[in-house]
């Protein structure tokens, strides 16, 4: 038994599927190295770096690197 | 769509919900949006351990999964067993058991609900608290049955009131359970209003824990059962 804050939680979750079927991946904003506004997904980016994928903000310019794949 | 010739196993996560001062901008609540799209299912966990359980059972979906992330519970701490967690989509938690009427929450309205049961159990009323999880596909079941032996319903929701998920639930509650009934179905909600950004009127517009226990003390209390004007 764990004691987790509800934002913990979603990494757990992420990563218990992540760990579980390799063809389980999370792209989106601010969610691998950079780090999120809701610093949801804590751990993630660690325990699976080929997993987890940022996209740029729909608004930021094109030279705001989106990182896609493994880094 | 395909008649099951193609799946699309994609979760969508998104924070949703008010109460952290962040004004209309940034404190939609969406499940009412999101439950209106056909083909999406909808998931709303109101605790780490349901996001862990819920997080698996929308990966492993064939199909898209919005999971609703509670904004306002994401540093609230909660026992989380050790080991593989996984719920089924679908499925209602009842959180506390009573025989005198049933609420009906969602996400962080439901911490609040259960709360409110517990302070309205001290003034003699007994209610069942549902956890109702999931929006798409609705655990019809734990629901009617809930409201059959309870003959009393209430819903706290905080999206806004104009085409909540609580109108869709209390219609078929209506549909199917009619004559179980003791008195009106009543709906707890945000207004239909964008959400203010200070904080004593926010407060206000949210569903708060003594809204709640107000609201159902006055229902229970009326001999029409409804809300006295």
């Amino acid at each position: 038994m764990a004691q987790l804050t509800y934002r913990e939680a979603i990494a757990r979750g992420i990563a218990q599927e992540m760990r579980r079927d390799e063809s389980v991946v999370l792209i989106g904003e601010d969610v691998a190295a950079a780090g999120a506004s809701s610093r949801a997904r804590s751990g993630c980016w660690r325990s699976s770096a080929t997993g987890a994928s940022a996209t740029p903000r729909s608004a930021s310019r094109p030279s705001s690197a989106p990182r896609w794949g493994p880094q | 769509m395909t008649a099951g010739q193609m799946s699309f196993p994609l979760v969508v996560r998104s924070g949703n919900g008010g109460g952290l001062r962040f004004g209309a901008q940034h404190s939609q609540s969406v499940e009412n949006w999101m439950m209106a799209i056909p083909g999406l299912k909808v998931v709303v966990p109101s605790n780490a351990r349901d996001v862990v359980g819920l997080m698996a059972a929308a990966v492993r979906d064939p199909d898209p999964v919005v999971l609703l992330e509670e904004k306002a519970l994401y540093p609230v701490r909660d026992e989380v067993p050790d080991g593989e967690i996984v719920d089924t989509l679908g499925t209602a938690a009842i959180r506390r058991h009573g025989v005198d009427a049933t609420i009906l929450a969602l996400g962080n309205m439901t911490p609040r609900a259960i709360e409110a049961a517990d302070q309205l159990d001290g003034a003699g009323i007994d209610c069942t608290v549902v956890d109702v999880r999931s929006l798409v596909p609705l655990d019809t079941q734990t629901i009617l049955e809930s409201v059959s032996d309870t003959g009393r319903v209430f819903t706290v929701e905080e999206n806004p009131r104009l085409c909540g998920w609580g109108g869709e639930v209390m219609s078929i509650i209506g549909e199917e359970v009619f004559w179980d009934l003791d008195g009106p179905p009543i709906r707890i909600t945000t207004p239909h209003i964008p959400l203010p950004a200070a904080d004593a009127l926010e407060d206000f517009a949210l569903p708060s824990v003594e809204r709640i226990v107000t609201t159902v003390q006055k229902a229970m209390s009326s001999s029409e059962g409804g809300i006295p004007t």
